[in-house]
């Protein structure tokens, strides 16, 4: 899976939005699922997200992305529902007893309520998780520099930023072929015990992190041979510019938003 | 306006040894310069004094000297990972970010960036994404960006090391369109087949010293020096030296033309074309040929929908040297790739000795058939040079004797160094490091994927010992390489790939007569076998040492017939 | 170098094939210079023009054309678009032209007597060929904004898809090669 975690080259109107278009999509999307908790509105989010995701073809590399992220949502959801046992909660409930521990009357009830807080909550982590994915995905970092740039966001910063997009796909590219290289030597990887797959994990990570500084090193020097300098004022050759399909963007983020916002007055149920 | 230093010497610390002894030159300007030296002679550090990284970036070393240059001339780098070098998603990007840097206005950039862009003849690649680049292409893209600046002096890194014969004509062609346009360029390469057509001054530094600083004809006359410096240098060079030694009266000649001008004059050329002559060598019919690897319609399509290879027949015998030429992306590493289970078959088999071997671990399947990487750097670990050769053993559970490791490290020249850390050797010195790891391990099968990357002339003859040594110990051989004239005197056969699918294997000779089949995959036969077939010596000068014989010997009937001829008048 | 014979204004002549990108080559065509072809392809086309007033092109591939199509048509003066602000340029009308394409900003610049002289007039626009008619749309964008009238955009070529365009008058279709690579 070498195209985890960095952008994808395809040909879709996501990836024809202004790049400011998108941080401004991120930066809504984040504030709208920490204080939204109402299930239906989450529905809904999710739902006008998979739209989204659909038409900007990234639908197979969300899907990837839940393949990664389902261990901590599972973990999320499970935690709420364990927590959620020691509480009675209104509504009906799918198993209650009462036991007598250390002198103490202690009442274990799993309700269908707590089945709906830890789907609310493990939802509303993978939709914060997949609009700063979505964002990954359809923006190179070319296009994320000259965002934060007409932002009026420190040139450092900026390329600071650009170069960790830049260097990601390097490094887990770097790894596999490390693994590749040692394998052949070698080092089984393949069929061993964990505490061996542990080990072998030394035996990779430390050339990884020889590339690393190497490539460190390569790249400072390079700055120098650009003449990177962060106090001269830098000039740009591509300009952004936002088009139609931005203002139909914006549009539908803002009625999403405002559906959103009134399902969750409407069909909120305290957590 | 020239650029010349003066008398530099350079030491890291107090504690280390100067590694630049009063170095001085002269650069004029339009002039390409190639230095040259062996590994470790501080060509790496020259070039972090001229551009500035010494002092600017590493402050904490003692230099003394002077660079004396216009006040503020610019002197960039084309380093040899352009993909270290390149900052900007698309091509246009990276091309444009060393003058967005200068803060010109838009209008100058534009203007830059379209006058590289042709100037280069890269126009077709400008909406590309930097990471989809060949090799070549992303080198010429690198030299775009730096050219883009405008600067004094281009210095060029070794810009071919990793390259494949596309990619090297590529960049042939840049340096032909930089030298019209009137650019100084000095490239720093110990290889200088590819570069010799261009360059015009040489500077050869040895151990920090300069030691020779002059013309072109000058530098190849002098044996002595090549050796000393262990230059790679065109073949042509390597056959007038060893022409010379045993033919008096030879003029020296560099180029093919000059060679069959000046060898024509003692011999005369054979009026026949051969094409793909008949196997009449010795070699083939003497051993056994036992099989050893063998894939047998071996199909890969690749995730996107790509055919890396397509029924690809192969056998490789047991005690022979086989090497696969091809242009990248022709499937010669992933075809490697299948043989030692990093890849499996989308169709087809791979068998070892008649068993598959699907269901097999790398690691298992590494005790019979081992893959050493081209790039040393994403293998070492370990904390000494003796370690790091034993890592194989020890990964496989082989007994060693630490005598005999201790030997081999000597006979390699690594022997001063076994206590070291393998990551801080000059690269040419981690290659061979990595390579004779496998010595210690129970492979049958050896396959080297461009073992001689980094490496300098000396250490490239070592690279030949000891694959002559695996082959006596009956071991086979598998070598990618893009190394030509290399490729010919190594190996007892030849694979041809393009496009994914095999379009030859045989024995060298055969391989030598097949001018179509060279031509279809753009790559030229070495210099050595053009000539032989030339003169119509016998098909087997595939190297140096059998076409001089060949000479020697048609010179030798040539003599006898005169001298029958002079006794029937006399 | 692969050629493409194109026959056009009664002439013949041979373009090179050029790669453009991964996907396409173009027969590249280039005027500058070609006098016989300058003067036969303007005498063509003089004749399917509408009433106009002046004369418009970008520099520089549409300048011998457009001379030309001036000399026939008795003018005395035709207009050039400048890439770049000139300094005999007093008070310059300009405008930026971003390109979707490139993703880059280019000027088209007319000093201000030019942009007088067209105003309220009948204006065509010329260039030797269209390709993705960025140019053209351009240059409208000046005239308008100079107060002229466009009347016709003309061209000697229209390349690919541009020929199937209704509003533009040109002599010849010139084709677009699209590579295609099978694996």
């Amino acid at each position: 899976m070498d195209d985890f975690l960095q952008y994808v080259e395809l040909d879709s109107f996501l990836h024809k939005l202004d790049p400011r278009t998108k941080f401004v999509f991120f930066i809504v999307m984040s504030v709208l699922t920490s204080f939204v908790r109402s299930g239906v509105a989450l529905l809904f989010l999710l739902l006008a997200f998979g739209v989204i995701w659909i038409c900007g073809r990234i639908g197979i590399y969300i899907i990837v992305l839940a393949k990664k992220v389902k261990v901590l949502l599972l973990f999320i959801f499970l935690l709420w529902l364990i927590l959620g046992v020691f509480r009675v909660n209104e509504g009906p409930a799918i198993y209650r007893t009462t036991l007598s521990l250390l002198n103490q009357e202690v009442t274990i009830s799993l309700d269908w309520f707590d089945f709906y807080k830890g789907a609310v909550l493990s939802v509303r982590v993978f939709l914060m998780i997949s609009a700063f994915y979505t964002v990954i995905l359809s923006t190179n970092f070319s296009q994320i520099i000259l965002g934060l740039r007409s932002w009026r966001i420190s040139y450092a910063l900026a390329f600071g930023i650009g170069l960790v997009f830049q260097i990601i796909p390097i490094i887990v590219k770097e790894f596999a072929i490390i693994m590749e290289a040692q394998s052949s030597r070698g080092l089984e990887v393949e069929q061993c015990s964990a505490l061996a797959k542990m080990k072998n994990y030394v035996i990779i990570s430390l050339p990884l992190m020889f590339r690393v500084l190497g490539k460190g090193h390569a790249i400072s020097m390079a700055m120098h041979y650009y003449k990177l300098n962060f106090k001269v004022k830098r000039t740009a050759y591509k300009v952004i510019q936002p088009t139609y399909r931005d203002a139909v963007f914006a549009v539908v983020l803002t009625l999403v938003t405002a559906v959103a916002i009134l399902l969750q007055i409407r069909f909120y149920i305290p957590l | 306006m020239s650029f010349s230093v003066n008398s530099i010497s350079y030491r890291y610390s107090a504690e280390h040894e100067t590694v630049l002894k009063e170095v001085s030159f002269i650069i004029k300007p339009g002039q390409v310069t190639a230095i040259v030296g062996p590994s470790g002679c501080g060509k790496s550090t020259l070039v972090s004094i001229l551009s500035g990284v010494i002092p600017d970036l590493v402050s904490n070393g003692e230099m003394t000297g002077s660079i004396e240059v216009r006040q503020d001339a610019l002197i960039s780098v084309v380093s040899q990972s352009p993909e270290n070098q390149l900052f900007g998603y698309g091509v246009e990007d990276a091309i444009a970010f060393g003058i967005e840097n200068l803060g010109l206005d838009n209008e100058s950039i534009v203007e830059r960036v379209e006058y590289v862009l042709d100037l280069l003849n890269i126009q077709h690649l400008r909406q590309r994404s930097v990471a989809t680049l060949s090799g070549g292409q992303r080198q010429a893209v690198c030299i775009a960006s730096v050219l883009a600046m405008q600067p004094d002096i281009l210095i060029l890194d070794e810009p071919v090391s990793s390259l494949d014969p596309n990619g090297k004509k590529m960049i042939q062609t840049v340096l032909n369109s930089l030298k019209d346009a009137g650019q100084t360029v000095i490239i720093f390469d110990n290889n200088l087949e590819w570069s010799a057509g261009i360059v015009e001054h040489i500077i050869g530094l040895c151990a920090g010293e300069v030691v020779f600083d002059g013309d072109k004809p000058a530098f190849f006359y002098d044996a002595d020096l090549l050796r000393k410096l262990a230059v790679t240098v065109p073949q042509e060079v390597e056959i007038y030296h060893a022409l010379a030694k045993s033919v008096p009266g030879l003029n020296r000649f560099f180029s093919l033309s000059e060679a069959k001008q000046e060898i024509g004059k003692l011999i005369s050329p054979s009026l026949e074309t051969t094409g793909c002559a008949p196997a009449t060598s010795a070699e083939s019919a003497s051993e056994p040929d036992v099989s050893v690897v063998q894939t047998t319609g071996l199909c890969k399509t690749f995730r996107d929908g790509f055919n890396a290879l397509i029924d690809i027949d192969a056998t490789f015998k047991q005690g022979r040297v086989i090497s696969i030429l091809g242009q990248n992306g022709s499937g010669k590493t992933t075809l490697v790739k299948h043989l030692n289970g990093l890849y499996r078959p989308s169709k087809g088999s791979v068998t070892y000795r008649g068993q598959s071997t699907a269901g097999k671990s790398v690691a298992q399947i590494s005790k019979d058939i081992i893959l050493v990487f081209q790039n040393p750097e994403l293998m070492l670990f370990e904390e000494t040079v003796l370690r790091e050769l034993t890592f194989c053993a020890r990964a496989q559970k082989i007994d060693f004797n630490e005598a005999e490791a201790l030997e081999v490290l000597r006979r390699y020249g690594l022997l001063s160094h076994r206590e070291e850390f393998p990551v801080n050797l000059p690269m040419g010195q981690k290659h061979l490091l990595t390579i004779l790891s496998v010595l210690f391990s129970s492979a049958e099968v050896v396959i080297l994927d461009e073992p001689t990357l980094g490496m300098d002339q000396q250490q490239k003859q070592l690279l030949q010992e000891i694959i002559r040594q695996l082959k006596a110990n009956g071991k086979t051989v598998v070598v990618i390489s893009h190394e030509i004239p290399l490729v010919f005197q190594i190996s007892d056969e030849i694979m041809v790939l393009n496009n994914g699918r095999k379009l030859m294997q045989d024995v060298r000779q055969i391989l030598a007569g097949c001018d179509e089949l060279f031509e279809q995959i753009n790559i030229a036969l070495p210099p050595v076998v053009v000539l032989a077939r030339y003169f119509g010596l016998t098909p087997e000068c595939c190297d140096v040492a059998a076409f001089v014989a060949g000479v020697t010997a048609r010179l030798g009937e040539a003599n006898e017939t005169q001298a029958e001829r002079g006794t029937a008048h006399g | 170098m692969k050629e493409y014979t194109l026959h056009v204004a009664g002439l013949e002549r041979r373009l090179p094939i050029v790669q453009i990108s991964d996907a396409l080559e173009i027969a590249s065509f280039v005027i500058l210079g070609d006098v016989e072809l300058a003067v036969c392809a303007a005498a063509e086309l003089v004749g399917k023009l509408p009433p106009l007033d002046y004369l418009i092109t970008a520099e520089a591939k549409g300048i011998p054309l457009v001379h030309e199509l001036a000399r026939l048509m008795g003018m005395k003066r035709y207009l050039v678009a400048r890439k770049s602000i000139k300094p005999y340029m007093t008070e310059p009308l300009v405008i930026e032209v971003y390109s979707i394409t490139t993703q880059t900003k280019q000027l088209l610049c007319l000093s201000r007597e030019e942009s007088e002289l067209i105003q309220g007039k009948r204006v065509l626009i010329v260039d030797d060929v269209i390709s993705t008619g960025e140019s053209i749309k351009a240059m409208e964008s000046l005239v308008k904004k100079a107060g002229g009238k466009v009347v016709g955009k003309a061209a000697i070529l229209a390349e690919g898809d541009s020929a199937n365009r209704k509003d533009i008058i040109f002599l010849e279709k010139l084709p677009v090669f699209p590579i295609t690579v099978s694996r």
